[in-house]
């Protein structure tokens, strides 16, 4: 029976989402990397799809979200938990690494650190106004560039002078990039130096102050960009280790979250099952409530007409219906 | 006829409303009060101030016009200089009437006396008497409505100190309901929220922190919880004067509670571009991370609806107060 029991970890990120599938020792059997391009539904349908092909006729025992698009995701999949992203990250890397100090997160629009002693968090802190140095700023410089953003941070390696570029704010180092191109600095150097400009921004803005003890973990999709991990190992003067998930290391502690609450509390699955999530219809409106002048901003998902769940109200005159979800939903 | 007077319902209205309420209901004003802060109010804000303002002031702007749909003889914007002596509040707050005059048209009188205790507190009487013969010419009439007023808000802050939410406190006054005892605070664990009463008292700006947190089984502590004399006691300690009455309330509760065993974490709310803040928030997050002993979290709010990236905080944070607590 032990055997049969599959957990299934959802990340839906602004600029990735990501699915695992993991058998009851823990061990991911399937991961899934997609990008989200602001089609959230449709991404959690197609990753399904593919995650799918691989369950072979075991059983799906529980159901795990996380990341800005948890609760949509919960809501389309039926999850049995929904954890913020920090716990889950903290759940992953303490799995992977159980000695892990810190843990250093960039993602398509947030960054975060993480310090774990002796088991627990004991401090976090997110990027507060500023998204210099996530995924979306580095993806948008390599669009700019024409380089594939695969190639970005073995091209930075190949630097071997310290260009210094600007890092307190996106605006300032594009446009520091732009003059230095114009003064013909090597196409390298820039890179490299645009880099360690988002180390900078890091360690001053969202590491503030922290104490970065090894061993460091670095994940999320920026943790791929060898630039960036070379940057952080110079401007800390230490290793930096990138899990063999990094990518997925969110949906991983969903999963793992999942798993620990199913069998603390024995309970079965809320999942809606493969079948009716990826045939279903989805849709979702959404619309400002003229009830009152907090003109709160209403979505409502849809599935296969029927009213799967609101949000966004303050009063609960639209979300009412959350309650009677799962008797509208086949399982 | 009975005269109108608007209060808006921001800034200070948290921490003396019912002390101005009563002193013009005393003088036979009617005192209509602006709604709840709501995106509408805030966007009526956004439209009519400058960009760099914090948030707060921005409210503040989108209650006067809010009152301004309403029929008013007068308007009460007064000017807070100081209210401690050798001390000081933001000095947007004395700049205020200043503000709403440059920003907003066509405003009905707008009583505005100067409050600055900074050198003594000679000039009380006078103030309450300019204002008072707006209404009356009677000195007795005038001297208790400011006692009743001032009796008022004695029992208002008692019912702080019992952990109402002023919303609920002004309520209780108001309507003169029997003190019932708090039922809220129930929770396995204790939060410090730290921040400026206008900001964690009013629910649109802070996203309904304190309902949150009671939902994730955390009791919250506020600054307005502490007697003065405790706040006193810890800022004594210190090398230097800190001169912002309201930053000195918050160092105050710090350190007060940092020795005690009755918190589990310390969240700080702060506006985006609060002057002092800048500074005491930065004072006291260094103190916390050298301290290392409790979960701190700075959070920034500005005019954001979008409230993901707020809830994950707050639920990350309670995690990480949860999972130490349980080792």
């Amino acid at each position: 029976m032990a055997n049969n029991e599959l957990y299934l970890g959802i990340d839906v990120g602004s600029v990735s989402s990501n699915f695992i599938l993991m058998d009851a020792k823990k061990n991911i059997i399937e991961k899934v990397y997609l990008k989200t391009m602001g089609k959230p539904i449709e991404v959690i349908q197609k990753g399904l799809e593919i995650i799918q092909t691989v369950v072979n006729g075991k059983k799906i025992f529980g159901v795990g979200t996380t990341g800005s698009g948890r609760l949509l995701a919960s809501t389309i999949v039926g999850a049995d938990i929904v954890k913020n992203e920090i716990t889950a990250h903290a759940v992953a890397s303490m799995l992977i690494n159980p000695s892990v100090q810190t843990v250093i997160e960039i993602g398509g629009q947030d960054s975060k650190i993480i310090i774990i002693r002796n088991g627990i968090v004991v401090d976090f802190a997110m990027n507060t106004v500023c998204a210099a140095g996530t995924g979306s700023f580095l993806d948008r410089q390599a669009t700019r560039l024409n380089i594939p953003i695969q190639d970005f941070g073995k091209l930075a390696l190949k630097s071997n002078t310290k260009v210094r570029i600007a890092g307190r704010c996106a605006v300032f180092a594009e446009s520091d990039m732009v003059h230095k191109q114009q003064m013909g600095y090597k196409f390298e150097d820039i890179i490299w130096g645009l880099c360690r400009a988002l180390v900078r921004n890091y360690i001053n803005n969202v590491a503030k102050g922290k104490e970065i003890k090894e061993p460091i973990l670095f994940q999320g999709g920026v943790a791929a960009n060898e630039g960036i991990k070379a940057a952080f190992e110079d401007h800390l003067n230490c290793k930096i280790i990138v899990p063999k998930y990094y990518d997925v290391m969110g949906a991983y502690g969903a999963a793992l979250l999942a798993r620990e609450k199913m069998k603390k509390l024995s309970l079965s699955t809320n999942f809606y099952g493969f079948d009716n999530i990826c045939n279903g219809k989805y849709s979702t409106t959404s619309f400002e409530c003229n009830g009152c002048s907090n003109m709160c901003e209403i979505v409502e998902i849809e599935y296969d007409g029927k009213i799967l769940s609101r949000w966004g109200d303050k009063c609960g005159k639209w979300s009412m219906v959350d309650s009677f979800q799962k008797e509208n939903v086949g399982r | 006829m009975q005269k109108t007077v608007g209060i808006p319902r921001a800034l200070l209205y948290y921490n003396y409303y019912p002390l101005w309420k009563t002193f013009f209901e005393e003088l036979g004003c009617s005192v209509i009060l602006s709604e709840k802060t709501s995106k509408e109010i805030m966007n009526r804000g956004i439209e009519v101030t400058v960009d760099d303002v914090c948030l707060p002031i921005k409210i503040y702007h989108g209650h006067i016009r809010n009152l301004l749909m309403k029929d008013l003889d007068y308007i009460f914007i007064p000017r807070i200089v100081s209210i401690y002596k050798k001390e000081y509040i933001c000095p947007k707050f004395s700049g205020l009437p200043d503000m709403i005059r440059c920003n907003i048209n066509e405003l009905p009188t707008i009583i505005s006396p100067i409050i600055d205790w900074s050198k003594s507190r000679r000039e009380l009487t006078k103030v309450i008497f300019t204002v008072g013969s707006i209404f009356t010419s009677n000195p007795y009439k005038i001297w208790s409505a400011y006692k009743k007023g001032i009796n008022q808000l004695k029992i208002y802050k008692l019912l702080l100190k019992q952990g109402f939410m002023p919303e609920d406190a002004i309520n209780i006054l108001v309507n003169k309901k029997d003190l019932l005892t708090p039922d809220f605070n129930k929770g396995k664990y204790t939060v410090l929220l730290l921040g400026h009463s206008y900001n964690i008292y009013d629910n649109f700006i802070n996203m309904n922190i304190v309902q949150k947190l009671r939902k994730m089984e955390c009791n919250v502590i506020t600054p307005e919880q502490l007697p003065t004399e405790k706040i006193e006691k810890e800022v004594e300690k210190l090398p230097k004067k800190i001169f912002w009455s309201m930053s000195k309330k918050l160092v105050g509760n710090y350190l007060h509670y940092i020795k005690t065993s009755e918190i589990q974490g310390i969240i700080y709310l702060v506006s985006f571009g609060c002057g002092p803040d800048s500074l005491i928030g930065e004072l006291v997050w260094k103190w916390a991370n050298k301290n290392g002993q409790l979960p701190f979290m700075f959070v920034t709010l500005d005019e954001h609806t979008g409230e993901t990236g707020f809830n994950t905080r707050l639920e990350a944070f309670v995690d990480m107060i949860e999972r130490r607590v349980n080792i």
